[in-house]
């Protein structure tokens, strides 16, 4: 054979070539799903053989160096940015920030498309309200296997942050960075405009009731100018309330089986918050703080001047920090925080800052790296100084200290936060409790909007949120 | 003389399986093939999948169970939700579709006009149908908002006081459909323009001679010989209302309370929200019949309004 005969390309030749590379491309996508890439080990068992194959060392990286990691707001100019920073320089590692179309609901439909195709990244910020879910579904690791070869010492820890990822088998699938609990901000300048006297600084209920706020949001409001209250915007206020009001398990009963909101006292709760718009306008309408694909509304109506006193978390610390106009500034105030008004108790709920190791990561040994450290002592303290929320590591959150970078840019009473992680209130978390929150929450829109009562609302969906709750359906 | 007819009748056709004809069919379809696979691979494969997920409780995160019939069973029996969004893609489209023809009529008839500019009106009515929905979707809900929106801003010029659109029950659905209307008019208009250039001047000529009225060559002339284009439009509009989605995920997410959760936005939760994807699936089937059937009953009924030249 010469040569030419072999290097001549007929028009037969060709198309065979492409039909042969064609149905070659055709089987080679159709295999290659990425879990299919991992070793026996990993994609066998459960997660608890996953994570051990991986700490011994079977498990093999994509890039050892690489660790994918995904939050589900813009990590940019943040506290965690800053402690990733940290990490790549400590170590060397690099880290793969994945971006994602925003939070909420997005951001859940993202981690799930991503999960059942197999691309997620090796960490993920979850929901605390979800962690069980994805337990239960087999996509995230345990990570005990690396506690114990880490020697992760529980004492070191708050208790209830650190638990919080134990499932009832005992495995530990996700880690909890720290907790953001839920705070009254208020406009200081507001407060000495209006002549009204500021809410309390510690953690009591004395003068802040229920009633004792709602007359200070009516002092505060100047109509057309100013709301004295906004709360409603924010979901965590559910819990929050309805527990405060004498409904011990708040919005689900602690089997996960009964929608305890819809229960007389979880109505009344909810109304009451209803009523600072419907009643007694001192709260902005619902349109106003609630608008798909508008992020921050009612977070910027507190820094524009034009809500008094606002329910948020911890984690809005920095947002205030940054937007609210500096000294000099037209527009500047100061803000501080005061605890959530107490009537049968005085609880406030708060959210668990939970990344999890996926069950498709390439990495996991790298992700678990970077989350120990983001956890441990160096990362914490890092969250611990920049205000973000408190540390579960327990040493960091003496950190946690007003007016120290730069001066009075943080809340004065900041210390609050640490209190109020001792009067925490928790959802009881199924893994059904997505389902049936989708179902209520969207449905409560009628009460907010003023056009049905929240006993009418929550009765007329209990049925549905419950049949969620059982897991039938 | 039967052989020589049979010749007469099959003049020199090649053999049936010749090599060269398989060779020439073989090589045709390479060529086609990949538009083949992939359409096998990314619709029709999906979509028997679809059918069989429609039959189990999937989730996309574990193992399906079969589940027979209950996904259907539950949907008519038992989905408050699955009802109101029923309800609310039939007021969509009720509102939709005839508003959305009827101005794109009236545009057609105006861009049909002798005048100067009129290529400029054109496009700039199709301007929309071109825009990314997303972004239509997002300067709308600033123009929608409540105080400082441009809508309720000229509205209290004229002392009245607007509502919150996409925030009130009430009025969600309507902000939708003017949007959707705003956006889809340029198609219609131009199929209806194209329909209305193909109706020969002869007719209006006799019309005339006849005595007819302006409104009377619109009434006997215009409106009977367009009802072709009017028919296409009415079936492509009726389907693609059924599967609105876009829209109502930027701007309203489906709410408030689910006013605007149509039967698409409903179908995506429950699949992406909610992880219920057999039960999606079943809605997907469901809704493919009930379009299917919608359709056969309008090309049914065309033949009683619907005039070919």
């Amino acid at each position: 054979m010469t040569s030419d005969a072999t290097s001549r390309v007929t028009r037969r030749r060709f198309l065979t070539g492409m039909a042969a590379a064609g149905g070659a491309a055709a089987l080679a996508a159709c295999g290659s799903n990425p879990r299919d890439q991992t070793t026996p080990a990993t994609a066998g068992g459960g997660p608890t053989t996953a994570a051990a194959q991986t700490v011994v060392g079977a498990a093999p990286a994509r890039d050892a160096g690489v660790t994918s990691f995904m939050n589900w707001d813009d990590i940019r100019d943040t506290p965690i940015e800053a402690v990733i920073k940290e990490y790549e320089q400590q170590t060397g590692r690099k880290v793969e920030n994945v971006p994602n179309p925003g939070t909420g609901n997005e951001y859940e439909t993202k981690v799930r498309t991503m999960l059942a195709g197999g691309t997620a990244p090796d960490i993920m910020r979850v929901n605390d309200d979800f962690v069980r879910y994805y337990s239960i579904k087999d996509q995230v690791r345990d990570l005990s296997p690396y506690l114990k070869r880490d020697n992760i010492k529980p004492d070191d820890y708050f208790a209830p942050i650190y638990n919080f990822a134990k499932q009832p088998s005992g495995q530990y699938t996700a880690w909890s960075l720290g907790n953001q609990p839920r705070l009254i901000f208020y406009n200081v300048n507001a407060f000495k405009e209006a002549g009204v006297p500021l809410p309390p600084k510690e953690w009591t209920k004395q003068g802040w009731t229920w009633n004792d706020f709602l007359e200070t949001a009516k002092k505060l409001t100047k109509p057309g100018e100013r709301w004295g209250a906004l709360v409603y915007d924010d979901t965590g206020m559910e819990q929050t309330f309805a527990v405060n009001n004498g409904v011990e398990s708040g919005i689900y009963s602690e089997d996960g089986k009964k929608f305890t909101l819809a229960s007389p006292k979880g109505a009344e709760a909810l109304q009451f918050l209803a009523d600072l718009t419907c009643k007694h306008q001192v709260q902005p309408e619902r349109g106003l703080v609630d608008q798909p694909g508008v992020p921050n509304l009612g977070n910027n109506l507190f820094v524009g001047g034009k809500v008094a006193m606002a329910a948020r978390t911890q984690g809005t610390i920095n947002y205030f920090r940054r937007n609210i106009p500096k000294v000099g500034e037209p527009g500047h105030f100061e803000f501080d925080v005061a605890p959530i008004p107490g009537n049968v108790a005085q609880k406030s709920e708060g959210s668990l800052i939970c990344f999890a190791v996926t069950k498709p990561a390439k990495n996991p040994d790298g992700a678990w790296e970077l989350l120990e450290f983001m956890g441990g002592p160096e990362g914490a303290k890092i969250f611990a100084a920049r205000g973000a929320f408190i540390p579960a590591y327990k040493a960091a959150a003496d950190l946690i200290q007003p007016g120290k970078e730069p001066p009075s840019s943080y809340p004065a009473n900041i210390q609050l936060f640490v209190q109020a992680t001792e009067h925490a209130t928790v959802v009881n978390f199924t893994e059904n409790t997505e389902n049936a929150r989708n179902i209520y929450r969207d449905e409560l829109d009628k009460a907010w909007t003023c056009q049905e009562s929240v006993k009418s609302v929550l009765d007329r969906v209990r049925p549905d949120v419950e049949e969620a709750l059982s897991g039938k359906f | 003389m039967a052989v020589k007819a049979k010749a007469l009748a099959r003049p020199a056709t090649r053999p049936r399986f010749s090599r060269r004809r398989v060779r020439q069919n073989l090589e045709g379809w390479l060529f086609i093939a990949p538009v083949v696979v992939g359409v096998l691979s990314f619709y029709f494969v999906p979509i028997l999948i679809s059918f069989y997920t429609s039959f189990t409780n999937a989730d996309g995160l574990t193992k399906p169970d079969w589940v027979g019939l209950f996904n259907y069973q539950r949907l008519f029996t038992r989905d408050q939700f699955f009802r109101r969004s029923v309800l609310n893609t039939l007021f969509y489209v009720v509102g939709h579709i005839p508003l959305t023809i009827g101005l794109a009529l009236a545009l057609a008839l105006l861009c049909n006009r002798p005048m100067r500019g009129v290529t400029w009106f054109r496009t700039a009515y199709f301007i929309p149908v071109v825009t990314n929905v997303v972004a239509v979707s997002l300067v709308w809900s600033f123009f929608f908002s409540p105080r400082g929106g441009i809508i309720n801003w000229g509205l209290s010029l004229v002392g009245i006081g607007g509502p919150a659109w996409l925030t009130d029950t009430t009025w969600a659905m309507p902000a939708v459909i003017i949007v959707s209307v705003w956006f889809g008019v340029g198609y219609p208009m131009i199929i209806l323009l194209a329909g209305l250039q193909g109706i020969p001047e002869i007719y209006y000529d006799a019309a005339k001679i006849d005595g007819a009225s302006t409104w009377g060559r619109f009434r006997y002339v215009t409106l009977p010989l367009l009802t072709p284009a009017i028919f296409f439009l009415t079936i492509t509009q009726f389907i693609s209302s059924f599967q609105v989605f876009g829209i109502i995920y930027v701007l309203t997410g489906g709410g408030p309370a689910r006013a605007t959760s149509v039967y698409i936005y409903y179908l995506y939760q429950n699949a992406f929200q909610n992880s219920r994807l057999g039960y999606a699936s079943a809605m997907a089937w469901v809704l493919f019949a009930a379009i299917a059937l919608i359709t056969l009953v309008q090309w049914k009924l065309q033949k009683r309004w619907v005039i070919y030249d």
